[in-house]
């Protein structure tokens, strides 16, 4: 009967992390569930050109700003300099970070949140002394800002915007005049079920039978 | 042919028998539990003072179930919940690395650990987080409190031995599947890390591990710094790594095969630290790697320490501190008895919630009241609140090399002196996204004169291009410059000195 347990969780212990080895491998079902990061090892996978950090700020009803990040009694930095909501790539959990801070301090009423990417070039990482030997000129960081996530004072999502990296490479794209010319032309087409969803009012033409939406052109977009 | 096959398969299964259900000393388990306790320990101790704001409904979680869609997936704590079963979880940390009431603390851990991890993906879950839950769940299954613990000192005393400190190394023997399994387990962690770099291509030309290299949210990495000024060693460190990743789960089981997988492990991993930052992955690693220890490897180290101490009589004072810290913990843990380890949990624990509570982390019982938000400069909000969608044209450049030799497509003898007469090539090295650009790279005279133009258009997913020029014996022994312009502004500039030789001058472009 031991045996038998023990042979048991051999064989569901090792077909798990084999499953989780074929998952990856194939991209199937990678991310299908929390517990997949238990059997999935993509360690150091990503990576990008630039350095981000990201910043909540919160608009008070008087115009002002206030800085929510760090937070008054200091904060958590885990692996290094960054902090908690610099870890936030998918800007899923600032949201509550940002009303954490708020409830736990005085402040006039807030109207809106941001958060705010800030980027630069990793060049700008470089130390000093490499940076004499990799350039004759001089070092003059420059930082690029993008508004992530706009928040009600609820810490409701508004508005989300992608990231700054993915902006500029979809501006770059974008900008081809032949991918341009093939998206004004093209028109949008949604189908839709149910249909009552689609109201006369928010100006887009229902077909009645199949559920098919299309969005008229906005000219130059 | 039938009895061949059922002899086969029987021998199959005999040896799968035999890798799976020999009995040792679980000396490996115990090993592994003393150390990856005693490391996390460390590393969850340290955001002791934040778990009200980390993990309980009185702060911001960050449950990394949200990153899958899995919205309330584990219930979230109240704050003094929260605080006692951290302290609890720290707690059976201790007392599993000491080995007291292990199954229990390996149990205790395993399930708090991994709730907590969980509840955390900012900061507290990460891939060593991930490793560490397999390792306590496995631990939990072993015989890991067998030897090496206060549980075996105990169960010695009850025996009746009188002098039980010289056999807490020595037990009865268990079967080792659990042990196979981590052992396992690793390898199977390095294979899927192969995986992960196969799907990397940027991995195999050096470029992701130069951004890494130059990447600032880990721990100081001086020593990757200075590496990244020669990409052309990543790509031999790329092959090697991956190699050895996937080699491992194969040839870590022989005698020779264990000791170069290990060894080729513990470079990698210090390497890991040196140049990216990194300190608690590779000791979770290294922590793991005990799960290979075998009783002849004990043995052969106990032999080894013996001599040393003889040599240089260390072995007096320093057993003497080991035997006194040991039997504090041991008489302790006699005396308190089996209903003992509850009460100290219970009463440290309670200790915990209210010194946590003393401790007001949001200032909100100070005489002042909650700290008060400070507004911030105006002139910073507006220059946050720009919307930049447009990358100034240096910044797409990482470092302008010009050299002789190129490694793997990159310039490797970085330098600033050449004979006339010489091919040399000026690589752009490139930070994505950088879009479609016309680069150009221009020869200068000191007197600021162009003596030679080339540009090829290079498309978004190049990470680098390089030219290629031939300094002619035209060119009169002195300085130039080459200039760097990217979509017609110049980038960068470097100063080269043209020193006498004998050739006639052609420009080539290659492409990259």
């Amino acid at each position: 009967m031991k045996r038998s347990v023990a042979v048991a969780i051999i064989v569901g212990y090792l077909g798990v992390l084999g499953m989780g080895i074929v998952s990856h491998t194939l991209s199937f079902g990678n991310a299908s569930h929390p517990a997949m990061f238990y059997i999935i090892w993509d360690m150091f996978c990503g990576w990008s050109g630039y350095e981000s950090r990201q910043h909540l700020v919160a608009e008070g009803i008087s115009g002002n700003h206030y800085l929510l990040t760090p937070a008054p009694w200091g904060e958590f930095r885990p692996y290094g300099p960054a902090s908690r909501t610099d870890y936030d790539n998918y800007a899923v959990h600032s949201g509550r970070i940002a009303r954490n801070v708020l409830r736990h301090t005085k402040h006039e009423p807030i109207v809106r949140v941001y958060l705010i990417e800030e980027s630069w070039s990793k060049r700008y990482n470089m130390p000093d002394y490499i940076w004499k030997m990799q350039f004759e000129e001089e070092k003059k960081k420059n930082s690029y800002f993008n508004t992530r996530v706009v928040y009600n004072e609820q810490g409701q999502q508004l508005q989300w915007n992608d990231t700054f990296t993915s902006i500029v490479y979809n501006r770059d794209l974008m900008a081809d005049p032949r991918l341009a010319r093939y998206r004004r032309i093209a028109q949008p087409h949604f189908v839709v079920s149910p249909r009552q969803l689609i109201t006369p009012a928010s100006g887009v033409q229902s077909d009645e039978f199949d559920g098919v939406v299309t969005i008229p052109t906005v000219p130059g977009n | 042919m039938d009895a061949t096959q059922s002899a086969s398969s029987q021998s199959i299964r005999q040896q799968l028998g035999q890798f799976f259900f020999r009995k040792e000393i679980p000396f490996g388990m115990a090993a592994v539990r003393i150390a990856i306790s005693f490391l996390m320990l460390i590393v969850m101790g340290r955001s002791w003072r934040f778990v009200r704001e980390l993990y309980s409904a009185d702060g911001a979680p960050a449950p990394l179930a949200d990153n899958y869609g899995y919205y309330h997936f584990l219930p979230t704590l109240p704050a003094t919940w929260a605080v006692a079963l951290y302290s609890l979880m720290l707690l059976l940390m201790f007392t599993l690395m000491i080995g007291w009431k292990t199954r229990i603390s390996a149990i205790g851990v395993f399930f708090l650990f991994t709730y907590f991890t969980l509840q955390d993906s900012l900061s507290t879950m990460t891939k060593y987080s991930a490793i560490s839950s397999h390792v306590f769940l496995l631990l939990s299954l072993s015989a890991c409190g067998e030897v090496w613990s206060v549980d075996r000192y105990l169960k010695l005393k009850r025996l009746g031995i009188a002098r039980p400190f010289s056999l807490l190394s020595r037990s009865a023997k268990f079967e080792i599947w659990p042990q196979r399994l981590l052992q396992l387990f690793i390898g199977i962690v390095y294979l899927g890390a192969a995986v992960t770099k196969m799907h990397t291509a940027p991995y195999f030309t050096g470029e992701q591990l130069r951004f890494w290299l130059l990447t600032n949210v880990n721990h100081a990495n001086p020593v990757g710094e200075a590496m990244s000024v020669f990409p052309a060693i990543f790509v031999v460190f790329a092959y090697i790594a991956i190699i050895w990743e996937i080699l491992f789960l194969f040839l870590v089981w022989n005698r020779v095969g264990r000791w170069v997988m290990l060894g080729l492990g513990i470079i990698f991993h210090a390497l890991t630290t040196i140049t990216l930052g990194l300190f608690v992955f590779p000791f979770v690693c290294f922590s793991v790697y005990l799960a290979y220890l075998t009783t002849e490897d004990v043995i052969w180290g106990r032999e080894r320490f013996a001599k040393l101490a003889r040599r240089f009589h260390f072995s007096g004072a320093m057993f003497r501190t080991w035997r006194l810290v040991s039997s504090v913990i041991t008489e302790s843990a006699l005396k308190l008895g089996p209903q003992g380890f509850a009460a100290v949990l219970l009463v440290l624990v309670c200790c915990a919630i209210v010194l946590e509570r003393s401790m007001d982390v949001y200032g909100e019982r100070s005489p002042d009241g909650p700290y008060e938000l400070q507004a911030m400069d105006d002139a910073v909000w507006q220059k946050m609140r720009v919307n930049d969608t447009v990358i100034r044209e240096e910044d797409k450049l990482l470092s302008m090399d010009i050299g002789e030799f190129a490694i793997a497509g990159l310039v490797t003898d970085v330098r600033k002196s050449f004979k006339q007469g010489t091919q040399l090539y000026i690589q752009a090295n490139l930070v994505p996204p950088h879009g479609d650009m016309y680069l150009e790279c221009n020869l200068y005279d000191s007197n600021g004169i162009c003596l030679q133009q080339t540009g090829r258009i290079v498309t978004r997913d190049q990470a680098r291009y390089t030219f290629s020029y031939y300094l002619s014996d035209s060119l009169v022994p002195g300085k130039y410059q080459f200039v760097l312009r990217s979509n017609a502004t110049e980038i960068a500039r470097k100063t080269i000195t043209v020193l006498p030789g004998k050739q006639e001058s052609k420009t080539v472009a290659l492409g990259d």
